[in-house]
């Protein structure tokens, strides 16, 4: 089994995401990744990194990239505010209360065409998939105006987040196939 | 500015003029094409021509944008997507909400 693997710092500022995209597609490149997948990545890693300029508070992010067996896998790291996710005006926030949570699975938002859900492995992890809807026909008034977490769970063969409780750190794990 | 926009014949073309089209532009990109909107275009043109990619903001505000125009009884259009936009729009399927034209030229021409 070969691995390569590369880490990338990201210091959430707005002039450095596109640069950084661009560096790690190189790094991808590289390693013989195709258009299709290169296409992906983009795509997520723009999201990712997106989500960390809006949310994480300043604090310094890291990107590990790891190419194995058939996946690039993108690991983002931070120290920043966890991840918090308002479900029709209750905020959920990791890690989550209580222990009881392992099991349950929530619905995040849904679109015209699928229903973003997350599986809740425990009050820390939790894994996002999408459960598409067959449009009877689109009301474009009930679009929804927040796509960040659709496009990375569509875009990739498996997404989760964990909260690290021993260090704080925020962990976004998503793999593509290679 | 975030657009330029021109008047072709009943469309205005709003041609965007940053390549990163991402959340540090999305709000202003989406009050410019509320104030055309609201100027009284029926039809609007958004050409995607200069840009290199964008993100999840700057498409929620041109879905607001989208939905404000059905409430004015005008139409949104887009035009000239490269191919990772493209892909984009085909992943959340907003190419189910949007027509899609080749080029500016071409959304202007099919305008009903």
């Amino acid at each position: 089994m070969s691995t390569d693997a590369k880490q990338f710092q990201f210091n959430n500022t707005a002039e450095e995401l596109y640069p950084l995209t661009i560096a790690v597609v190189e790094f991808l490149k590289q390693q013989g990744a195709g258009e299709d997948a290169i296409r992906t990545i983009k795509l997520v890693l723009m999201e990712l990194l997106t989500n960390s300029l809006k949310h994480c508070g300043g604090e310094q992010t890291i990107v590990d990239v790891t190419i194995a067996e058939g996946s690039i896998t993108l690991i983002r790291h931070d120290k920043g505010n966890p991840m918090a996710i308002n479900i029709d005006g209750h905020r959920m926030e990791w890690p989550l209360a209580g222990n009881h949570q392992g099991g349950r699975t929530i619905n995040i938002y849904s679109d015209h065409i699928g229903l973003l859900r997350g599986a809740l492995a425990n009050n820390r992890q939790i894994k996002f998939f999408v459960e598409e809807i067959e449009p009877e026909e689109t009301d474009m008034l009930q679009l929804p105006e927040h796509f960040g977490l659709m496009i990375i769970t569509r875009a990739c063969r498996s997404f989760d987040y964990e909260f690290d409780i021993d260090t704080c750190t925020n962990k976004f794990t998503a793999a593509i196939a290679f | 500015m975030i657009v330029q926009t021109k008047p072709e014949g009943a469309a205005i073309v709003a041609t965007i003029q940053v390549k990163e089209a991402n959340l540090t532009v999305a709000d202003a990109f989406k009050a410019e094409l509320l104030a055309v909107i609201d100027g009284g275009t029926k039809y609007l043109v958004v050409d995607f021509g200069e840009v290199l990619y964008v993100d999840s903001s700057f498409l929620g505000a041109l879905v607001a944008s989208l939905k404000h125009a059905i409430a004015n009884k005008a139409e949104v259009v887009v035009a000239a997507l490269n191919k990772d936009i493209l892909g984009l729009f085909q992943l959340i399927r907003l190419d189910k909400a949007f027509k899609i034209y080749p080029s500016a030229s071409e959304a202007v021409t099919a305008k009903p």
